[in-house]
């Protein structure tokens, strides 16, 4: 996702590596800070497949600078991705799922309690994550982000109750 | 179509309350209906009925006895153009009977026709014919035996020339004849109780007179019969005629007034019936509104809506009406039973007509109001309909309202906004309410104007302690001698009926020729002043009106033949012959028939007298040839008597429709608002607060019904009582009004409709909160 | 600190059409001044029950309610309706507003039952209205609102006589998401306040603006969480949620 994320950001404009760092995070409303060798890793491989191309600028009392340029079939490559539906394979990278799932291996005790316990926890970053949506200052897109977020959690508190319930019987 | 039916038995099971609603009120309606169609059918027509089942002949001839035969009589007038069939001539007598205290002269006395004779069969209702050879049984006029309380048993007494005697009643008849306030009566004998009686002869004279019936083949023509009788017989020896159409107009006259109450009766009750019709139906199908929203989405068209609800009304008001055609029926037979014996109908005469008229008149009433609510709840649009159902709110706006409002404690506001939110429903409640309020303000009035006229004894024309009968058989002279020689009268006059016309006019009137100490009684004299002397006269409400008589207006009238010319000095009131008589001094009399001599006397007794034993001495002083009758309280001519009556017949059904509409208007009411009811008790409101809301409301409504119904009430029986014045002859009355029974009403009426609403009310205020939001 | 609501050992079973359904089964409940508390279960669970044995709208089988000290089992219906409205301010799923009265008249409605002066009514009417926003809207009808207009004249008629407590019977459920929102936002402005709130909803998404959940199971309180919100701004976004790239 990095790569189609910097090749629109080339798309815009041909920028540098810092560059490129920072409008990404300002884009995300300066909430989740991004590894400068991660964006270095995924532009080398961008130029490799001959998405981008790299142009050393001199600068006059700086280290040289080197922009990085998108190319046709970047442009290409960009629109392709931004036309496409994600058909991915859902994600349910949920560790509780497992772990309730070897409680019926080996537990010789209820599952009842851990479902309970999970919910305390759910139902805290729920509090949590309802409170940051006070404040109005917030951009739009971090709002979106957040009530995705309390949806999500929304989903798994009723996955609960839906295991509990069928622990029941 | 399966599915409609499907629906409305649904309908039925489920909505069983308002079911029950409108078949009450249907049912109380079509009771309502029969009874007036009843009533109509029995009071029109009844005498045509009788006419036919006694042949009654069409004309009547009274003549001579002493010139004529009977075969003679009768063949010379079988033998006139027109006419059908003859009857048997035969003496009619008017004689003197004794009937309980009372002492009539004037009843004619007749021979009970024989089973060959085809004209008159006077109709048996009860007892029995007197059996040849009796002498001493008679057949009385029903109404007659009414009047004076006698019945099949009782002794009446004759008076013959040798003293009274005793003739028993052994049946009653009825016929076209006579009529509830027509006299003298008629009565019958055996044949040869006349000779053996003794009474065929009065003095030297023959009494009575032959009496003939003829039935005509055109029942139009007896002007023509009665001319070419002129013509056979000279003018001398005919002595009176009677035409049937004379004989119906004086039956329908005095029935009149019955049937116009009773028509006026059934007019109102029905209107308010109507009304109750509309509210509940409209009431029912209002609370259905949701239900028809659902329907419609299910993909019912308008059409089958229609239906569906039609259907289920229609079906509860044909059971309905015929449980009400027969409970109906049944009240009918008791309130008309006194009717139906004065024309001899059976107590079962149906027509069919009404048979079909009462189911048929309530289905079309309720498909009507029916269709209207229905068409009116299907207008609606469904996601309206479902979702708000029969909640849909009014807007409405007001600042004046609304501060007015804010000024009483919350109860009470809520409770008189219900009036305003419902203004059909209200309105249609407060005119049932209004409709009971002006029979009761009626009935009051009515009462205590009656109670007026019989306090005051000259109203009905007797401002005296005694009156005095005097018979044939003894002179003017010497019952003056006998009065003089008592020393508790104090004053007296005397009284005498003649006949008179107006110059070249045909019909006979009355006039009572008096004389004597005028000045010390009271009479009815409403406008003007007594006669002072000859020349002047009194005339009665009834000639009045007639006439168009002024105060001052000068008459000619013909006495005997003799032509005197009077000035109308007085009207007074007066309820023989319809008012139309007049009153004047017995000189005029005398010019015309010097010979004629008083027949009743009017006594005064000196205050502390004892008026029984004054009667008794005379009637004893003078062998019995006096009657005597103290004059006490005073009776009311029976029509007027059962006015009262039928206003408080009256007043209960519509009191009762009236106090029905409230509980259904209320019960609806409740129903619709339980969800508002639940919002505020949430909201902190107690039960008694509820309770009080909803019967505030119904106590405005009351008000406005009882501000607005007085004075309509009011109006309504002073017509009233004025046209039936005006109609027997009594002139314009003025109205007593009971003011304290008017403002003891506020508090009955409002009582009343407390009454309706207090089960609706109760049931609102034991709303549950959680049960009714619990729909949400 | 005494409770403003006490409850034990709460019951009430049910009898409809001849069968006995236990709608609570023994619930404790202690509330001090000052809390917003949520009671989270499935429809069915007894919540609204209690919501209305609380507010003193029905009376329980067994167990004992008491609201500001008051012991409510012994008062009659028409002295719950009094006690009810001095000190609980109830608002309902369906708003339930009188549909022809207008907004004013309806929020101004109990404090005319109380029958304080009208003017200090309608001083704090406005001053409700002005806080909720729908001061533009005092002179329209509740058909004509949308339905977090409406809900929030609900809330204004509810405080209107500056309640005890506020008991909240799943205030969005009728609610489009976003004026959901605004409304539970308004509910936790009014705690902030100093307004004790007791809520219950199905919706998680309702109960975490609570600051204590108490979770309800067949009638019966079967656990709890206490949301530990730190209302200092110290949270932050990026430790609550990882995005992935």
């Amino acid at each position: 996702m990095l790569k189609h994320t910097l090749l629109g950001l080339l798309a815009q404009e041909p920028r540098h590596g810092y560059d490129l760092k920072s409008t990404f995070e300002t884009l995300l409303g300066g909430t989740w800070p991004l590894n400068i060798g991660q964006v270095y890793t995924t532009l080398n491989r961008l130029e490799r497949d001959g998405l981008v191309e790299s142009e050393v600028v001199p600068q006059d009392l700086l280290p040289d600078r080197k922009n990085y340029v998108i190319t046709e079939s970047g442009r290409q490559e960009l629109d392709r991705w931004l036309e496409e539906p994600i058909t991915d394979t859902i994600r349910l990278k949920d560790e509780f799922f497992i772990k309730l799932l070897v409680h019926q291996l080996v537990g010789s005790n209820d599952a009842l309690p851990v479902i309970w316990k999970q919910r305390q926890i759910y139902m805290q970053k729920m509090a949590q994550l309802t409170s940051l949506l006070s404040d109005s200052s917030m951009d739009p897109a971090t709002k979106l982000l957040i009530e995705g977020a309390i949806l999500h959690i929304d989903a798994d508190l009723s996955w609960l109750d839906l295991c509990e319930e069928r622990l029941k019987e | 179509m399966k599915a409609i039916l499907r629906q409305v038995k649904a309908n039925a099971r489920s909505h069983k309350l308002q079911a029950t609603l409108v078949f009450f009120t249907l049912f109380a309606s079509a009771i309502l209906l029969t009874i007036a169609l009843n009533t109509m059918g029995v009071t029109y027509g009844a005498f045509d009925r009788l006419f036919e089942r006694t042949h009654a002949p069409h004309l009547w001839l009274l003549l001579d006895p002493v010139v004529l035969s009977t075969d003679e009589v009768e063949q010379k007038l079988s033998e006139l153009p027109g006419v059908f069939e003859t009857g048997r001539a035969y003496r009619t007598i008017p004689t003197t009977l004794f009937l309980g205290e009372l002492r009539e002269s004037g009843p004619s006395m007749r021979n009970w026709p024989e089973d060959s004779d085809p004209v008159n069969r006077p109709l048996l209702v009860e007892g029995r014919s007197p059996h040849t050879g009796e002498t001493d049984t008679i057949v009385l006029d029903r109404n007659a035996a009414l009047e004076y309380k006698i019945q099949v048993g009782d002794q009446v007494g004759l008076l013959t020339p040798s003293g009274r005697v005793d003739l028993k009643v052994v049946g009653l008849f009825v016929s076209t004849e006579v009529c509830p306030t027509c006299f003298p009566f008629i009565y019958y004998v055996a044949p040869g109780t006349m000779r053996e009686l003794d009474v065929l002869t009065s003095g030297e004279d023959e009494a009575g007179a032959l009496e003939i019936g003829l039935r005509l083949s055109d029942p139009s023509k007896t002007q023509e019969t009665l001319d070419a009788a002129y013509e056979i017989f000279s003018e001398d020896m005919i002595w009176g005629w009677d035409k049937w159409q004379d004989l119906r107009s004086y039956s329908d006259s005095s029935i009149e007034l019955q049937r116009i109450l009773l028509l006026t009766f059934t007019i109102v009750a029905l209107l308010a019936s109507g009304l109750l019709i509309a509210n509940t139906i409209r009431g029912t199908i209002r609370a259905q509104t949701r239900q028809m929203g659902l329907l419609k989405a299910v993909g019912f068209t308008n059409a089958q809506l229609i239906l569906v609800y039609l259907l289920e009304h229609v079906g509860l008001a044909l059971i309905a009406s015929l449980a009400g055609l027969l409970v109906g029926s049944i009240i009918a037979m008791f309130i008309l039973r006194s009717f139906t014996m004065l024309f001899g109908d059976s107590l079962t005469h149906m027509e069919i007509w009404i048979l079909l008229a009462t189911p048929s008149v309530t289905v079309f009433v309720t498909s009507v109001f029916s269709i209207l609510s229905v068409v009116r709840a299907v207008r609606l649009n469904v996601v309206e309909a479902i979702h708000f159902g029969e909640e849909r709110p009014r807007y409405r706006r007001g600042r004046l309202r609304t501060a007015v409002f804010k000024q009483f404690p919350v109860p009470l506001a809520v409770g008189l906004r219900d009036i305003f939110a419902q203004p059909a429903r209200a309105g249609l409640t407060t005119i049932g309410l209004g409709i009971a309020v002006i029979a009761m303000v009626s009935g009051l009035t009515l009462k205590a104007t009656i109670q007026t006229i019989l306090e005051d004894r000259t109203q009905l024309g007797f401002d005296g302690d005694l009156s005095i009968w005097r018979s044939d058989y003894i002179s003017e002279d010497e019952i003056l001698e006998l009065l003089a020689s008592q020393p508790e009268i104090a004053y007296y006059y005397s009284e005498r009926w003649r006949s008179f016309q107006f110059p070249s006019e045909e019909p006979y009137y009355y006039a009572r020729f008096r004389e004597g100490d005028l000045d010390a009684f009271r009479f009815p004299i409403a406008e003007g002043r007594m006669f002072e002397k000859h020349g002047e006269a009194l005339a009665g409400y009834g000639l009045v009106k007639n006439r168009g008589l002024q105060i001052g207006d000068k008459l000619d009238i013909t006495i005997d033949g003799n032509i005197f010319s009077v000035s109308v000095v007085g009207f007074y009131r007066e309820s023989s012959n319809n008012g139309m008589m007049m009153i004047l001094p017995a000189e005029t009399l005398r010019l015309a028939l010097p010979d004629v001599e008083p027949y009743t006397f009017m006594v005064k007794l000196h205050p502390d007298s004892n008026p029984q034993a004054v009667a008794d001495t005379l009637a004893k002083a003078s062998n019995d040839f006096l009657g005597t009758r103290i004059v006490g309280e005073q009776e009311l001519p029976v029509n007027i008597a059962s006015l009262p009556k039928i206003m408080l017949a009256l007043t209960l059904v519509l009191g009762g429709m009236a106090a029905v509409g409230v509980f259904n208007s209320v019960w609806m009411n409740v129903q619709e608002r339980r969800r508002a009811f639940g919002v505020l008790k949430s909201i902190g409101m107690t039960s008694e607060e509820v309770i009080y809301a909803v019967l505030v409301g119904v106590v405005g409504i009351t008000l406005i019904a009882y501000i607005v119904g007085l004075p309509l009430g009011l109006a309504g029986i002073d017509a009233l009582i004025n046209m039936v014045s005006s109609s027997i002859g009594f002139g314009p009355l003025d109205l007593t009004t009971d003011e304290i029974g008017l403002a003891v009403l506020l508090p009955g009426i409002v009582s009343l409709a407390l009454l309706g609403a207090f089960i609706p009310a109760y049931r609102a205020g034991r709303t549950n909160v959680v049960d009714v939001l619990r729909f949400e | 600190m005494e409770a403003v609501i006490k409850a034990q050992d709460l019951r009430k079973t049910y009898n409809t059409n001849g069968v006995a359904v236990e709608a609570l089964r023994g619930v404790e409940l202690h509330i001090v001044p000052g809390e917003f508390v949520g009671v989270m279960g499935p429809s069915g669970c007894g919540k609204s029950t209690l919501l209305h044995l609380l507010g003193g709208l029905d009376h329980p089988s067994q167990g004992d309610v008491f609201i500001n000290g008051t012991y409510l089992n012994p008062l009659s219906e028409s002295q719950r309706a009094i006690l009810r409205r001095k000190t609980i301010g109830f608002v309902f799923q369906a708003y339930n507003l009188l549909p022809n009265l207008t907004v004013s008249d309806n929020i101004e409605l109990p404090g005319l039952l109380l029958k304080q002066a009208s003017h200090q009514v309608t001083a704090y009417r406005d001053e409700l209205m002005d806080s909720l926003g729908i001061s533009n809207k005092a002179s329209s009808f509740p058909g004509e609102l949308s339905g977090g207009e409406q809900q929030r004249v609900a809330i204004a008629r509810a405080l209107i006589n500056r309640p005890s407590v506020l008991l909240v019977d799943e205030p969005t459920g009728n609610l489009d998401t976003t004026s959901g929102a605004a409304v539970m936002e308004l509910l936790k402005s009014l705690h902030e306040e100093g307004q004790t709130i007791l809520l219950v909803t199905h919706d998680a998404k309702v109960a975490g603006f609570t600051e204590r959940v108490i979770f309800m199971r067949d009638g019966q309180l079967v656990d709890e969480v206490k949301l530990d919100v730190p209302g200092d701004g110290s949270m932050v976004l990026s430790r609550l949620v990882e995005l992935e790239l």
